[in-house]
């Protein structure tokens, strides 16, 4: 049978009798901080579209979120490393020097920044530790975000006398129960199911006073059968103004924002400018637990390598076309080895043969994107049209182009091509040898779901059902590398058009 | 479902015509869970039963016969829908304590009220087939069961179209991934009906959220 019993019914008893207090933290040094934070966002929204300003705002605010959520001490290098210190610092000396009536607020935020990171203490672990000290329970979670924070959280609490467990928002999905959960940070920047699910008797919420939390937001039937139960714990006022300023919690919250992600991950390439727009594709982004964010290619029949830990062993890793993925799978990235997972693998299976047949490839999607820059790609529809293509359009244009494809569906469009780059003679020859890419690349994805599988069946897939991501190696014969598997939580709605190189790449949400 | 609280119904169908059925009476009978390591005392627990087919948890509360019934004829009358392992899990692993007529105590594990063949022995007899939310078995459009039961948002999300003729519940939790997308489509669902909730004659635990609402029933094609 199963041990799963235990907590579930553990869980249900948490539903029955939880209730959610909230511990208030007072800090002027953080307080200071996050108002003049606030003073340079307002400088940056009056100045909309100052990359300096914007830039700085958006250092500053990874710093913010940190600082706000986090019982790690002040100058923990995790908040913000040398580098970005540096360049943070950097930025603020940019800004005083470019705007002089600046000059003030910069000064001001610098010396509040070094006063914060001064301090090896940290208010927010100084009051749970005052909390435990009052009570007796022995089962302790700990529930923080950013995800990215959970391991020096835990070296953190391995100090501790308490025997306290780091958690983040994804392992409360199962059925665990804790004694006491210390939430820190505000209420509202967690899921509903936190407090509606709750998986501890005693939910303490350890915010800073002068951040102004609410319930967060959850789905609801329109009509219930009985009167609605009261939230668990109520708005509140900042509890202490006097010296203080107040902070909205969904201020302080990294927004979800598919096209500020699309920036930053291009490094600052002008999406949807002129400048070589072939070269953008369509995708979609897949919000993943940790609070990162990978993009997907959206066309037509596009699809993922996903681990589906809702099946069976035999079919546990299997494909899955990009429409239908869904919030739970978890979607395969290759975070060592670099690039294309698949792709790598197909060399590998290529061998000596790669060079020269990887060179063909880009040789005749660089001609047809030559020729698609300097006449436009309304005029290389026409012609590709005239040539013999029936579904030539914009859009399969540019999937043409795409180095992620290898050749058109069908050998009419191909000849097509060749006819309007001008090597219609070598047609039949490319075809060929794009067929041997197309072969390895089928043989690389259906080898590497063999190899996955075998790893993904023996493996303790524990790490991947509660924190929602998991490692795994892939043997030499497949590319080597290593590939993480990262559950999807959520889908981006639209679409958006973004450079090839930021497709399977794991990006981090601000925070 | 993990979070959520479960509710054991005695549907009655009544018929309206040749093709139409409404839901006309649910009844509720408690089971109280086996106490977790924080648990209160079973006295003061909130019941926490299970959806289970029509007439079965009648065999807790009623006479020996019924629940001989049960144990010795297999029929299907429930078809529960959701992932397999969680079903699994929590079928083979819920323990409860039921209170019967005769005032004693009955203790079990779920899958003794629920009695799915999927973990039946050959020579036992069920009462609930159980259907994986990726399964397509042929033998759903062959069979038209009293009651479908769905287990958890993919399953109400992706197969409410099954088993039209049956009466439905739907059991969802908030930690579930798409709780939400299922919330909205139950609520679309509510106000299509015209938004009137019928009075269904039982408690709804305290903190579980429940919503009713009587669906024009189709025969299986």
């Amino acid at each position: 049978m199963t041990t799963a019993a235990p907590g579930t019914n553990a869980a249900y008893d948490c539903l029955a009798s939880a209730s959610v207090s909230v511990i208030r933290v007072d800090s002027a040094l953080v307080n200071q901080f996050c108002r003049w934070h606030r003073e340079l966002k307002r400088m940056a929204t009056a100045n909309e579209g100052d990359l300096l300003l914007d830039e700085l705002v958006r250092l500053s605010f990874r710093l913010w979120y940190r600082v706000l959520t986090a019982p790690l001490p002040l100058s923990h290098p995790i908040l913000i490393d040398a580098s970005g210190e540096d360049l943070l610092l950097k930025r603020v000396h940019a800004v005083r020097e470019s705007y002089s009536h600046l000059s003030d607020v910069g000064d001001r935020y610098i010396s509040a920044f070094c006063a914060l990171r001064s301090s090896n203490h940290n208010p927010l672990w100084r009051a749970l530790d005052t909390d435990l000290a009052r009570t007796r329970v022995e089962n302790v979670g700990l529930l923080i975000k950013p995800a990215r924070l959970a391991a020096a959280v835990r070296n953190l609490a391995t100090s501790h006398t308490r025997s306290l467990e780091v958690l983040m928002e994804s392992q409360l999905r199962r059925p665990v129960a804790f004694d006491s959960l210390y939430v820190f940070g505000a209420g509202r920047w967690y899921p509903g199911y936190v407090f509606s699910a709750p998986r501890a008797r005693v939910l303490k919420i350890v915010r800073y006073g002068f951040l102004n939390d609410s319930p967060p937001e959850e789905a609801s039937f329109v009509k219930t059968l009985q009167k609605p139960s009261p939230p668990l714990f109520a708005d509140s006022p900042p509890h202490n103004t006097a010296g203080f300023f107040w902070i909205r919690a969904d201020e302080a919250r990294p927004a979800l924002d598919i096209a500020s992600v699309v920036r930053r991950a291009t490094d600052g390439d002008a999406i949807g400018s002129t400048d070589a727009p072939t070269e953008l594709i369509s995708v979609r982004g897949l919000y993943l637990e940790q609070d990162l964010v990978v993009f997907v290619p959206a066309s037509e029949g596009a699809s993922e390598l996903v681990i589906d830990l809702r099946e069976e062993a035999e079919n546990l890793v299997h494909r899955v076309t990009t429409a239908n993925l869904t919030p739970g799978m978890a979607v395969l990235v290759r975070t060592a080895g670099g690039g294309d997972y698949i792709a790598a693998a197909a060399d590998q299976i290529m061998d000596t043969e790669t060079v020269g047949l990887r060179g063909d490839q880009r040789h005749w999607k660089g001609r047809l994107g030559d020729l698609t820059h300097e006449r436009g790609p309304a005029e290389v529809v026409d012609q590709l049209r005239a040539a013999g293509s029936m579904v030539a359009n914009h859009q399969n244009l540019r999937n043409w182009i795409s180095p992620r494809s290898i050749r058109t569906q069908s050998k009419e469009d191909f000849d097509a091509i060749f006819r309007v780059i001008g090597l219609a003679d070598d047609a039949d020859q490319y075809w060929n040898r794009m067929e041997v890419i197309d072969r390895a690349h089928r043989r690389a994805g259906s080898l590497i779901r063999s190899r996955l599988l075998k790893q993904v069946q023996r493996a303790d897939l524990s790490p991947l059902q509660s924190e929602g991501r998991q490692d795994f190696e892939l043997p030499g014969e497949v590319g080597g590398g290593s590939l993480t598997a990262v559950s999807i939580v959520a889908m981006s709605a639209e679409t958006a058009e973004a450079h090839p190189r930021t497709v399977h790449r794991l990006f981090e949400l601000a925070g | 479902m993990h979070g959520g609280s479960w509710a054991a119904i005695r549907y009655q169908q009544e018929s309206k015509g040749n093709s139409r059925q409404f839901i006309n009476e649910a009844i509720v009978h408690r089971v109280v869970f086996l106490p977790g390591p924080h648990a209160n005392p079973v006295e003061d627990m909130v019941g926490r039963t299970t959806n289970v087919q029509p007439g079965l948890a009648k065999g807790f509360v009623a006479d020996d016969f019924c629940l001989r019934d049960i144990i010795l004829r297999s029929v299907p009358e429930c078809a529960l829908i959701g992932v397999a392992k969680t079903l699994s899990e929590e079928l083979c692993g819920t323990e409860f304590i039921a209170r019967s007529n005769a005032n004693s105590d009955v203790t079990g594990r779920l899958q003794d009220i629920v009695r799915a063949a999927n973990f039946m022995r050959a020579d036992e007899c069920f009462r609930t087939k159980l259907f994986s939310i990726k399964s397509a078995s042929p033998e759903i459009n062959e069979w038209s069961p009293p009651l479908a039961v769905f287990c958890g948002s993919s399953a109400y999300l992706n197969h409410a179209g099954l088993f039209p003729a049956a009466h439905q519940a739907a059991l969802l939790s908030p930690t579930e991934y798409d709780f939400d997308a299922a919330v909205a489509a139950l609520n679309e669902a509510y106000l299509r009906k015209g938004g009137e909730a019928p009075d269904i004659g039982w408690p709804v635990p305290e903190r579980v959220a429940a919503m009713a609402f009587q669906r024009r029933l189709r025969k299986n094609q």
